[in-house]
C-alpha cells in the first residue's frame, strides 16, 4: 500500500516532465511545463493569490480557534471531552455541507440579505456578499477553524495547572502567566494549527468553486482541477501539482523545525504531520 | 492559639468544602516566625489543601489566613508573600535553569542588574551554579527539586510552602535532601511549612508536626510529643509503630487499666493520665512501641508490678512466641498474649535467643504505656 | 484557579462561545431550511414541513449514488484495516531503515490538499491502465475503491499504532510465559487490547470515505457517489431538497461519529 501512495506521488513528479504532443500524452522529457507555469503571468499569480487567501484564513482560524482550545482547556470543568467532540465533529461531517451552508446565508436571496432587508436595514440586497473573495475565506475559515484548534487544545490541555500555579505564586498577574508560560508552551500547537489551516485551504477547490464564482477568485487548485478535468493538459497539471507539492512539503518542513524547537520534550508527536492523526 | 506574639502565618477557622465533600473543617493554627512546621497526614487528609490555601491557589470557604497580620484571604497567589515549592517541581520547560530562578524576580520588576547575583547566588546556595544554562529536562530528579527550591527562596520570602517535595526522590537522596533542607531553613530564618505524608520525614525535620485527619488537626506538637504523648489511636498508630492492647481503665490515680487474661482481667500500671483522661470503666486502647517491650526467656507468674524496677513500675504478661523476623540491625519477636493480641517487640540480635513456640514474658515500664482513645 | 468571576473571564466565554455559534450556525440553517415550506430557500424561514424528505425519498439518482457511497465506505475500511493494522505492528515492533520517512509518507494524505492525491492517483491509475469504470456495476470503480483504501489507510494505522505504543508488551511475555502460543496470545491477549482502536478507524474511515470528494472527483467512473451527486444538484441551485439530503448525512455521520467516540472512551477505560 506504501507503494500505492508512493508511486502516484513519483509519477505526477514524472508526469509534470512530459509532453503533450497534439492532445496526446508523450513520453518525451520536457521543461516546457515548467516554463510555461512560470512563464505565464496566470500560475504564479494565482499561487499568490491562493496563498494570500490561505494566509487570511491561517490568521482568522488562528484568532477563533484560540480562545475557544484556551475555554475548553482551562476554563471548563464539567464535560469537557464532550464540549471539545462538539467542537471537532464538524471536521468529520460533511464537508459539502459547511461549504454550502454559506451560500445560503450570502446569496443573493439568502438569510442574511433577507434578514437584513426584512429589518430594514438595507432596500436592495446586497450582491457583493457572494461570489467574493471575503465569502471564499469566510466559508474556508468556518471550515477548517476547529482543525486549527485541533493541537492548540491538545497542547494547552497537556500544560499542568501547577505551572500556571507556579508562574502566579512567583508574582506574575494572570495576563503575565499568559504571556510568558501559556503562550510559549502553545507554540507547537499553534504551529501545527496554522499549518493545517494554510495547508489545506491553499489545495482547497470546492469552497472557491462554490462561493468565489468568477474567474479571478479562483485557487491554485481550481487550475489543476481543469487542467486535469476540462484541458486534459495532464503535464501541465501535474507540474502545478508538483510545485503545490513542494510548497507544501517545504512549508510541513519548517513548521516541523519551528515546532521542534519550540517543543520541550513532555510532547511524543514527533512533528507537525503527526497531529494530523485524527484526534 | 494567639498566644504566639511572634506569628507570622494565623489560620482561624480555615474551611474547604469541594461540593459537598468537606476537604478542610474549620482549621486554627498559628506558625511562628521562623518555625519548621510540618503538616502530616495521609492522602485526603486536607494538608495539601491547607497549604493550596494558603499560597492562594484555591478559595477558602470560610475563615482566615493571616501573613504578618494581615489578611490575605481576599489576595491572589501573586500578591502573596509566600513561594511554594511544588510537589513535581513545576519547573517551566521553555526556560534554562536560570530563567526558572529568575522568574519570580523579574515578575516582581525587580531591576535587572540585582537579578543576576540573586539567581547565582540562590543557585549557588544549592549547589546548582554550574547548571544554570541547563534545561529542566536535563537535569536529575534531585537537580530539579533544588532548582525549584531555589527558584522559591531566590524571593526572599517570609513563608516557604512545601508541597511533598521530596516525594519523587528514591530513599537515599530524600534523607541527604531532608539534611540540607533542615539546614539551609536554619541558615535563612525562613518560615517553613512542610506538607508531607512520610512521619519519618515529619519527626526528623520539623519543629512542630500538625497531624491531620479528615480535614481536621488531630494533634499538633513537637515531633517527640506526638511521639511519645500520641493524644489518640490514630496519632499512635500513624507516628511510628506500635503495639495496642484494648483495655478497660480500673484507677485514674495512680493510673491502672486491665488486660484481658485467660484467667480474668490482670491489672497494668500506665502513664500518669491528665485530667481529660478517660474515665474508670472506659474502654480504651494501651499504647506501647515495640522498643519499649523486652522480651525474656523464661515464662513469669502472671500478674502486674515489681516495684522500683527503672522510672515507675514494670508490668510482666506471659506470652507465646509466634515468629521472629530478623531485620538487620534489630530482631521483630511477635509474640501472643494470652487473649490472642499479638504484640511486637524489638530486640537486639545479641539478646539470648528466643524460639518460635518459646513461653516468653514481656516486660515495659509503666511509663512507656499511653492510654489513646478512639 | 480561584478569584475568576470577573471581566476578562466573562470576555473569554463569550469569545468562546461566539465561536462556538460561528461553528455551529450553518449547519443549524441547513438543518433549519429542509423543513422549509417554500421551494426556494429564502428568508424568512417557513418551518413545517417534511415534504422534501418525501422528495428524497424518491430521488433514485440520489439513492442510487447513496448506495455507490456505501459500497465505496465498506470497501475503503476493509482495504484499510486489511493494510493498516498489520502496518501498524509493522511500524510497532521492527526497526526497518526510513521508518521515519516510511510514516511521514503514510500520513501524507491526511495532511496535503486531496486535489494533489487525487490527480496523483489519477494519473498511476492511468499509467498502469486501470479503467476507472472497471468492476462497475459491482464495485463503484477499482480505483476510486483502491484510492479510498490506500489515503485512509493512514488512519487506521496511526490509531492502531498509537494504542500498539501504549500497549504493555509484559502482558504478551506473560501470556507465552502461561503456556500459549503465538497464536493464542495474539487472539486472546493483544487483539483484545487493540480492538477498540481497530474498531474506532475502522468507523472513522468509514466516515471519511462517506465524505471524501476531491480524490473520489478524480477517480470515479460511471457512477456518482453522494457527495458528487450532491454537487452535482448544487451547481444548478440549492433546493430545499439538498438541505434534507444534508440533514440526513449530517444525521448519519454524527451517529458514526458518537460511536466512534464512545469506542475511544470505552478504550480510555480498558487501559
Amino acid at each position: 500500500m506504501a507503494v500505492l501512495l508512493l508511486l502516484p506521488y513519483a509519477l505526477l513528479l514524472i508526469q509534470s516532465f512530459w509532453r503533450l504532443r497534439n492532445g496526446t500524452l508523450t513520453h518525451e522529457l520536457t521543461l516546457d511545463n515548467y516554463r510555461r507555469l512560470f512563464g505565464t503571468r496566470l500560475y504564479p499569480a494565482t499561487i499568490l493569490y491562493s496563498a494570500g487567501v490561505a494566509l487570511r484564513v491561517t490568521v482568522i482560524s488562528l484568532v477563533l480557534a484560540f480562545p475557544l482550545a484556551y475555554v475548553l482547556a482551562f476554563k471548563v470543568r464539567r464535560h469537557k471531552t464532550l464540549l471539545y467532540m462538539a467542537v471537532i465533529i464538524p471536521l468529520w461531517v460533511s464537508y459539502l455541507v459547511r461549504a454550502y451552508a454559506w451560500k445560503i446565508i450570502l446569496g443573493q436571496q439568502g438569510i442574511l440579505n433577507g434578514m437584513l432587508m426584512s429589518m430594514g436595514i438595507i432596500r436592495a440586497p446586497l450582491t457583493v456578499l457572494l461570489y467574493s473573495t471575503a465569502a471564499v475565506v469566510l466559508a474556508l475559515t468556518h471550515i477548517y477553524t476547529p482543525f486549527t484548534l485541533m493541537p492548540i487544545y491538545a497542547v494547552l490541555d497537556a500544560i499542568p495547572a501547577s505551572l500556571k500555579e507556579a508562574s502566579q505564586d512567583l508574582y506574575a498577574s494572570r495576563w503575565r502567566t499568559f504571556i510568558h508560560v501559556i503562550l510559549p508552551l502553545s507554540l507547537p500547537g499553534v504551529v501545527a494549527g496554522c499549518t493545517f489551516a494554510f495547508v489545506l485551504s491553499m489545495g482547497d477547490f470546492l469552497a472557491p468553486q462554490l462561493l468565489g464564482g468568477n474567474d479571478s477568485a479562483l485557487m491554485v487548485s481550481n487550475l489543476v482541477w481543469s487542467l486535469f478535468g476540462v484541458a486534459y493538459n495532464w503535464p501541465l497539471g501535474a507540474a502545478v501539482s508538483v510545485v503545490m507539492l513542494g510548497l507544501t512539503l517545504i512549508l510541513l518542513w519548517v513548521a516541523g523545525k519551528v515546532e521542534a524547537r519550540g517543543s520541550y520534550g513532555g510532547d511524543a508527536r514527533a512533528s507537525v504531520v503527526d497531529y494530523a492523526a485524527p484526534i | 492559639m494567639t498566644a504566639i506574639v511572634t506569628a507570622i502565618v494565623e489560620l482561624h477557622g480555615l474551611t474547604k468544602r469541594f461540593g459537598t465533600f468537606t476537604a478542610l473543617d474549620g482549621i486554627s493554627l498559628a506558625v511562628a516566625t521562623g518555625e519548621f512546621l510540618t503538616v502530616l497526614g495521609a492522602s485526603g487528609s486536607g494538608k495539601t489543601t491547607t497549604l493550596r490555601l494558603i499560597a492562594g491557589f484555591d478559595l477558602a470557604t470560610e475563615g482566615r489566613i493571616l501573613i504578618d497580620g494581615v489578611d490575605v484571604v481576599a489576595l491572589p497567589p501573586f500578591k502573596r508573600p509566600v513561594n511554594t515549592v511544588f510537589q513535581q517541581y513545576a519547573l517551566f520547560p521553555h526556560m534554562s535553569v536560570r530563567d526558572n530562578v529568575g522568574y519570580g524576580l523579574r515578575m516582581q520588576r525587580v531591576p535587572s542588574r540585582e537579578i543576576g547575583p540573586r539567581v547565582a547566588e540562590a543557585l549557588d546556595m544549592v549547589q546548582l551554579g554550574p547548571f544554570a544554562h541547563r534545561a529542566p529536562r536535563q537535569l536529575s530528579g534531585g537537580q530539579q527539586q533544588r532548582v525549584a527550591l531555589a527558584r522559591a527562596i531566590v524571593n526572599r520570602p517570609r513563608v516557604l510552602l512545601l508541597d511533598e517535595p521530596l516525594g519523587a526522590l528514591d530513599l537515599k537522596l530524600r534523607r541527604a535532601m531532608q539534611l540540607e533542607l533542615k539546614q539551609l531553613q536554619t541558615q535563612l530564618g525562613i518560615t517553613f511549612i512542610y506538607v508531607t505524608h512520610d512521619q519519618e520525614e515529619a519527626l526528623t525535620m520539623s519543629d512542630r508536626v500538625a497531624l491531620m485527619r479528615q480535614g481536621r488537626i488531630e494533634q499538633l506538637g513537637p515531633p517527640r510529643e506526638l511521639y511519645d504523648r500520641p493524644r489518640s489511636r490514630y496519632v499512635a498508630d500513624f507516628i511510628g509503630e506500635t503495639n495496642l492492647l484494648p483495655v478497660t481503665v480500673t484507677d485514674r490515680d495512680p493510673a491502672v487499666v486491665t488486660v484481658a487474661g485467660p484467667a480474668g482481667p490482670i491489672p497494668v500500671h500506665v502513664a500518669p493520665v491528665g485530667a481529660d483522661a478517660p474515665r474508670a470503666g472506659a474502654q480504651v486502647w494501651l499504647s506501647v512501641r515495640p522498643e519499649s517491650l523486652t522480651i525474656e526467656a523464661s515464662a513469669a507468674p502472671w500478674g502486674a508490678g515489681s516495684p522500683g524496677v527503672g522510672r515507675g513500675r514494670l508490668n510482666r504478661l506471659p506470652a507465646t512466641v509466634r515468629d521472629i523476623v530478623y531485620a538487620g540491625s534489630v530482631v521483630k519477636v511477635h509474640a501472643a498474649l494470652a487473649d490472642g493480641v499479638t504484640l511486637v517487640a524489638l530486640r537486639a540480635p545479641a539478646d539470648p535467643p528466643v524460639a518460635t513456640g518459646d513461653a516468653v514474658t514481656i516486660g515495659w515500664a509503666a511509663d512507656r504505656g499511653v492510654l489513646v482513645v478512639d | 484557579m480561584p478569584h475568576r468571576s470577573d471581566l476578562l473571564t466573562t470576555a473569554l466565554w463569550v469569545a468562546a462561545g461566539a465561536v462556538f455559534a460561528f461553528i455551529y450556525a450553518p449547519l443549524a440553517i441547513v438543518i433549519l431550511y429542509s423543513v422549509h415550506d417554500g421551494s426556494i430557500i429564502a428568508w424568512p424561514l417557513k418551518l413545517g414541513t417534511l415534504r422534501w424528505y418525501g422528495v428524497l425519498a424518491h430521488d433514485t439518482s440520489l439513492l442510487t449514488a447513496a448506495w455507490a457511497s456505501l459500497k465505496l465506505a465498506v470497501l475503503a475500511v476493509m482495504i484499510a484495516l486489511a493494510v493498516g493494522v498489520p502496518g501498524a505492528f509493522v511500524l510497532d515492533r521492527y526497526d526497518f531503515p526510513g521508518k521515519g520517512a516510511f510514516r511521514r509518507l503514510v500520513m501524507l494524505p491526511l495532511i496535503l490538499p486531496g486535489i494533489i492525491t487525487g490527480v496523483a492517483l489519477l494519473s498511476f491509475f492511468s499509467f498502469v491502465g486501470l479503467s476507472l469504470s472497471s468492476g462497475f456495476p459491482l464495485v463503484p470503480g477499482w480505483p476510486v475503491v483502491l484510492g479510498h483504501g490506500a489515503a485512509l489507510t493512514s488512519v487506521v494505522m496511526t490509531q492502531v499504532y498509537a494504542r500498539l505504543q501504549r500497549f504493555d508488551r509484559a502482558q504478551e511475555e506473560a501470556s507465552s510465559d502461561l503456556y500459549a502460543n503465538e497464536w493464542q496470545t495474539f487472539w486472546q491477549v493483544t487483539l483484545p487490547a487493540i480492538r477498540p482502536a481497530v474498531l474506532g478507524a475502522a468507523l472513522l474511515v468509514f466516515t471519511l470515505s462517506l465524505d471524501e470528494i476531491a480524490v473520489t472527483f478524480f477517480l470515479i467512473g460511471r457512477q456518482n457517489t453522494l457527495p458528487l451527486q450532491l454537487w452535482g444538484l448544487l451547481r444548478r441551485g440549492i433546493t430545499p431538497e439538498v438541505n434534507a439530503a444534508a440533514t440526513v448525512i449530517f444525521a448519519v455521520s454524527l451517529l458514526t461519529i458518537v460511536l466512534w467516540s464512545r469506542m475511544m472512551r470505552d478504550e480510555k477505560v480498558s487501559d
